[in-house]
């Protein structure tokens, strides 16, 4: 649609949500490298980037500067850079087995915000099929930097929350049915967003 | 809005979501506003748009 129309989408920022963390040999952490394969950088650039500037004139492509993730030398900045930007469209998406968005494991508190977390086991698990050159469990990352649910709800003006599939039925069924956050099933959190649309196939909604 | 809409399939969720996105982007390159997006794993509407 952008290349068909001749979009200009230059003051297009695309803002992610997430990052693996390595953990170093001195015990401190950080942002994984943006090629390995499962990192969310690297995945903004190659799947999304990329894609949306493809057959664009240079002049009208969205600069790779307009690309964000969080670093996890300093959660608290980009809590302040989304503070001072807001979101016109959060789209987001829900773990199948545990109800994690972003890596908010269950139990995350509602007024958590941009911060280091140690993943769910049911998370990484997740995270096997969703990178398939994880060989197994241990070669998936044990943490991350995220936002919390409160930063989605404070700086998203609209949130699109996408469940796909009959693996996210359980999901379907936690979040249609939730009236505000859930703290044991995080993904609840778009009950809690001023302006939202679920959006979820048939396969999802009746499992 | 709060709604939950059911679609027939990954396509059509894909094709929904983006047709949304891009009526953001022509909206608010017309009002000379900066358009933020956080987009997450959703290659199908990256894909349609």
């Amino acid at each position: 649609m952008v290349k068909e129309n001749q979009l200009d989408i230059s003051h297009v920022k695309i803002v992610m949500m997430d990052e693996y963390l390595i953990e170093n040999s001195d015990g401190t952490l950080s942002n994984c490298d943006p090629s390995a394969h499962y990192s969310c950088a690297g995945f903004a650039k190659n799947e999304i980037w990329e894609i949306l500037n493809s057959g664009v004139p240079v002049t009208s492509q969205i600069d790779l500067h307009n690309v964000f993730h969080p670093d996890a030398q300093n959660p608290d900045l980009y809590e302040e850079f989304l503070k001072n930007n807001r979101v016109n469209i959060f789209l987001m998406a829900t773990g199948g087995s545990d109800g994690h968005v972003a890596f908010n494991p269950p139990g995350t508190p509602r007024e958590a915000r941009t911060r280091i977390a140690k993943l769910a086991d049911e998370t990484r698990q997740d995270n096997l099929g969703t990178f398939p050159n994880f060989k197994n469990i241990d070669e998936v990352p044990r943490f991350g930097v995220t936002v919390g649910p409160a930063t989605m709800v404070d700086y998203s003006e609209l949130v699109i929350m996408e469940i796909i599939g009959s693996h996210k039925h359980l999901a379907f069924e936690h979040i249609t049915s939730a009236k505000s956050y859930q703290s044991d099933w995080p993904s609840t959190i778009v009950r809690d967003c001023t302006n939202y649309l679920i959006l979820a196939d048939v396969d999802a909604a009746e499992g | 809005m709060s709604e939950v809409k059911i679609l027939a399939d990954d396509e059509e969720v894909g094709n929904y979501a983006a047709r949304l996105i891009f009526d953001e982007i022509v909206k608010t390159a017309h009002e000379k506003k900066t358009v933020r997006f956080r987009l997450s794993w959703w290659t199908y509407a990256t894909e349609y748009l």
